[in-house]
């Protein structure tokens, strides 16, 4: 009953930027761990801290127990450092950069330049593994907001970034956080110090560029006493036909009274109508919500990869602590995407909300997976969780695979999930008023997924509406 | 603890196939929460902390006094698992070969139990298999009353394992009602595990119940593998109160178009009992529905576990299946986790699950005391409440009196945390 359109030739980030790259040498040893090491001038402890992760990387094994499967990633055909060679001697202002690179964001619609300081967006910009430029420094600076690549703060930070690096995501967590740990290159790191409310969205744009390289960012945020951060991550990925690894680790810290919201738009490149190509998304995220009060809110619009793991979690430690969970995942063709979150409570009269809407078409298959564990001294605790999926064709599959263990009687979970097609009646309704099928199927999605969009910053809404309706053009006949 | 399994049946076919099959599961051992299927009921660690030893050494039946209710129904005898005896002269019937029920032989076993192989649970059953009931309903008869069948303990059962497989035939256009009544007498700790068939043919209808009479100290793990064909109709209600442990299983298949698979079950756990239900079904034709009702009332420091898995075939459009799951916690050790699952590949369908957990509703409670109803009788109230879905699903009056009955000796607990 479906026709599938291809939606991939649209994938209009599927440009190649022809910059000489300076690479490590091939594959995970060792001396690509001091290489990266050396490379970035850090310091001893984190060179240590990198090899205690290698050493025990080598003692687990790749997790299996995700729905998609996928080929076995060979780890020594990868290169673990890749940057762009005109940034060997980093460039002090925008007019230094690479005008390649300007070029290559600009492609992206990325406001780096000043006129795009109107819309108060500052932009940290990973480009492969180095951060190029950051934007908009100068007056977070006033606020004694730290908002620069993490390897800058590990030179100029050290005490930040040695007192919370691996406290959320240990060392001896799964495969592909301890893959990370070990090789991780650049990524964002953002302190907001007490009681300052950051001024701006923050942003980051996180692109892989050259082939057969993995993109392992680290990224750490620490909201101190009552502060707030809203911070954003964009991704894309050029076209190629062999897949990319992308294995991310995000960390949250939140302290008593903080707050911080993190949303994402992730449109890598989904792999072509076949299937072939595409990013493996295994991104590990995590927030803790440390101190009294504090609230940490992901959202995230899922559009893109081939694979998509990732399971943004919450731990709320402290007492009254919130968290929240809003999540789209759109696959089309052959794409998977399993994701979902954890809500660990802790703390007393933590509460937590999770709302999931998942939309498969083509041959795509979609699981929510999450945890909610309301521990015994978590008393007066609350979850909410709701999960929709939506099927387009027969051909695709969703899933909903939610552990949920109360072990305190004083608290209360909550949990609802449906599948189902787009209501026949609803379409008729709109193609009856002119619009046509796909209009018409674009505004019913986008009405499912309202919930979620509604909690994106304004401009990343409008950017993620279009994209829910990029990724299913098409998919319904 | 000590595993002491020894294989009396000497027959040569059947001896290589049981040993083999103990070889099998000693390679697995007892299933651990490090297994998914597991993942909540550490089966592995609550035989090690409960049992010194297991054995499956001959036991000695002492035929117990049957106290059958006082209702017209038809009666199967089970004594620690073996066929004792039978009556069914309520059906007042001349020709008797409306049915027919035997023991359920080891060659008869192994036709359902080959396609399980990977299951230690399975491996084991089959290793040590020692018969169970073999019923079988011919077509168009339809039952007029209900088949009881007395599952009784006795005897000193210290460190047993035993293991059963009961099979359950419906022919086509036939019908019967079922309750399985679980009377445990027994003296001493000891394991069950047992496996059971259930097939309906075109156009066949099931009502299973269970329900056990007093409370048990002992440990049941049971299989049910259930197969539905064209225009049939399944149902499986539990009502097991105060088991220490039990994990009851079911996997429905719905193999026929407009068939309806459905679970009722309303548990009462206190003094540190442990219960898993845990259900699949899968949806494999077009036009089939299941319905799912699971209410856990869990107090005392016990833990309650619910697995659900719905399962849709691409080819089973229109399928309706809905599943709640719902956790009353009533102090503070009682725990319920659920993992209620759903795996979807047809887009045609409507399916949805719920899970709640949590204390009784303050409010609720609140509305009745300010009506001059003490706490105790009010908490009852709520709790009765709770379980009202599950209970309206009961269709035959006599088996609704007997729970009704046992309800009112299980709930008499106070609402510890208020």
């Amino acid at each position: 009953m479906s026709k599938i359109i291809d939606t991939n030739k649209d994938y209009k980030y599927g440009f190649t930027t022809d910059i000489e790259s300076f690479k490590a040498p091939k594959g995970l040893s060792e001396e690509t761990i001091k290489f990266i090491s050396k490379e970035k001038k850090e310091p001893k402890w984190l060179l240590d801290w990198r090899l205690k992760a290698y050493k025990r990387l080598k003692s687990l094994k790749e997790p299996n127990w995700q729905k998609p499967k996928y080929p076995k990633i060979d780890y020594q055909n990868l290169y673990y450092y890749s940057a762009p060679k005109s940034t060997k001697n980093k460039p002090k202002s925008l007019d230094e950069v690479d005008p390649k690179l300007i070029e290559t964001y600009k492609k992206l619609g990325i406001p780096l330049d000043e006129q795009k300081r109107l819309s108060g967006v500052a932009v940290d910009a990973v480009f492969d593994s180095v951060s190029v430029a950051t934007t908009f420094k100068g007056e977070l600076t006033k606020k004694g907001i730290i908002f620069c690549s993490i390897s800058e703060a590990i030179q100029k930070h050290p005490d930040l970034v040695k007192k919370y690096l691996g406290s959320v995501i240990p060392l001896t967590d799964h495969y592909f956080a301890t893959l990370n740990s070990a090789v991780f290159t650049d990524g964002s790191f953002v302190y907001i110090p007490p009681n300052v409310r950051c001024p701006m969205e923050l942003s980051t744009y996180f692109r892989i560029n050259a082939s057969q390289t993995g993109q392992f960012e680290r990224t750490l945020i620490i909201a101190d006493k009552g502060s707030y951060v809203s911070y954003l991550e964009g991704c894309t990925a050029p076209m190629r036909d062999e897949n990319q690894l992308h294995a991310a680790n995000v960390e949250l810290v939140a302290l008593d009274d903080a707050e911080i919201k993190y949303s994402t738009v992730q449109n890598w490149y989904p792999g072509d109508e076949e299937g072939k190509g595409g990013i493996y998304n295994f991104v590990t995220k995590r927030g803790a919500c440390r101190g009294r009060n504090s609230k940490i809110s992901w959202t995230q619009v899922e559009t893109g990869s081939a694979i998509t793991w990732k399971y943004p979690s919450c731990i709320l430690q402290g007492d009254n602590s919130v968290g929240e969970f809003y999540s789209i995942a759109i696959t089309n063709n052959h794409q998977k995407a399993d994701t979902g979150t954890k809500m660990i409570h802790l703390g007393k009269n933590t509460k937590s909300k999770i709302i999931s809407k998942g939309i498969s078409a083509g041959k795509a298959d979609n699981t929510y997976r999450g945890l909610v564990d309301i521990s015994k001294k978590a008393e007066n605790s609350r979850n909410y969780t709701q999960c929709d999926s939506l099927l387009m064709g027969n051909k695709c599959g969703a899933h909903t695979v939610p552990y949920i263990r109360n072990k305190n009687s004083s608290s209360t979970i909550e949990h609802e999930a449906t599948t189902s097609k787009i209501n026949e009646e609803q379409l008729f309704y709109c193609n009856q008023r002119g619009l046509n099928q796909e209009e018409a199927v674009s505004l019913i999605v986008n009405g499912f997924c309202k919930e979620v969009l509604q909690q994106l910053p304004m401009e990343f809404a409008v950017e993620a509406q279009k994209l829910v309706s990029i990724s299913l053009e098409g998919s319904v006949g | 603890m000590e595993l002491n399994f020894k294989i009396r049946d000497k027959s040569d076919k059947s001896l290589k196939l049981r040993e083999e099959n103990l070889s099998n599961f000693k390679k697995k051992g007892f299933p651990n929460k490090r297994e998914e299927e597991w993942k909540f009921t550490d089966l592995e660690k609550f035989l090690k902390d409960n049992f010194d030893e297991l054995n499956n050494d001959e036991l000695n039946d002492k035929k117990p006094d049957f106290h059958e209710f006082s209702f017209i129904h038809n009666s199967v005898k089970l004594i620690n698992g073996k066929l004792q005896s039978f009556d069914f002269k309520s059906e007042n019937l001349k020709d008797k070969n409306h049915f027919s029920i035997t023991n359920l032989d080891f060659n008869h076993h192994l036709n359902f139990a080959n396609n399980l192989k990977d299951n230690p649970m399975q491996n084991l059953n089959t290793a040590l298999h020692e018969g169970g009931f073999n019923l079988n309903i011919s077509s168009d008869y339809k039952f007029k009353n209900p088949i009881v069948i007395y599952n009784y303990f006795t005897g000193t059962l210290k460190n047993k394992i035993i293991n059963n497989s009961d099979s359950i035939n419906l022919l086509k256009n036939s019908k019967a009602t079922i309750l399985e009544y679980l009377v445990d007498e027994s003296k001493g700790n000891f394991f069950k595990n047992t496996f059971k068939y259930i097939n309906l043919d075109e156009n066949s209808h099931l009502d299973y119940y269970f329900i056990n009479k007093n409370e048990s100290r002992n440990f049941f793990y049971e299989f049910s593998k259930v197969q539905l064909s064209k225009n049939t109709n399944f149902k499986k209600y539990l009502f097991s109160s105060g088991i220490k442990f039990g994990k009851f299983e079911s996997n429905i298949k719905l193999n026929g178009t407009n068939s309806c698979g459905e679970v009722y079950s309303g548990l009462f756990l206190n003094n540190n009992n442990h219960q898993e239900v845990k259900t699949t079904i899968q949806h494999l034709k077009p036009n089939c529905q299941s319905h799912q009702d699971v209410k856990n009332v869990i107090t005392s420091g016990s833990k309650g576990v619910f697995q659900g898995k719905i399962f849709v075939e691409e080819i089973a459009q229109k399928t309706n299946a809905y599943q709640l799951s719902k956790g009353l916690l009533l102090d503070k050790d009682s725990e319920f986790s659920t993992k209620p699952e759903l795996e979807i590949y047809a887009d045609d369908v409507k399916c949805s699950h719920g899970s709640t957990s949590g204390n009784i509703d303050k409010d609720a409670l609140f509305y009745l005391k300010a009506r001059g109803i003490d706490n105790k009788e009010a908490v009852k109230m709520i709790i009765k409440g709770f379980l009202e879905t599950v209970l309206d699903k009961i269709k035959n009056k006599e088996i609704m009196d007997i729970l009704l009955n046992h309800f009112n000796k299980h709930i008499k607990y106070e609402n510890r945390s208020n």
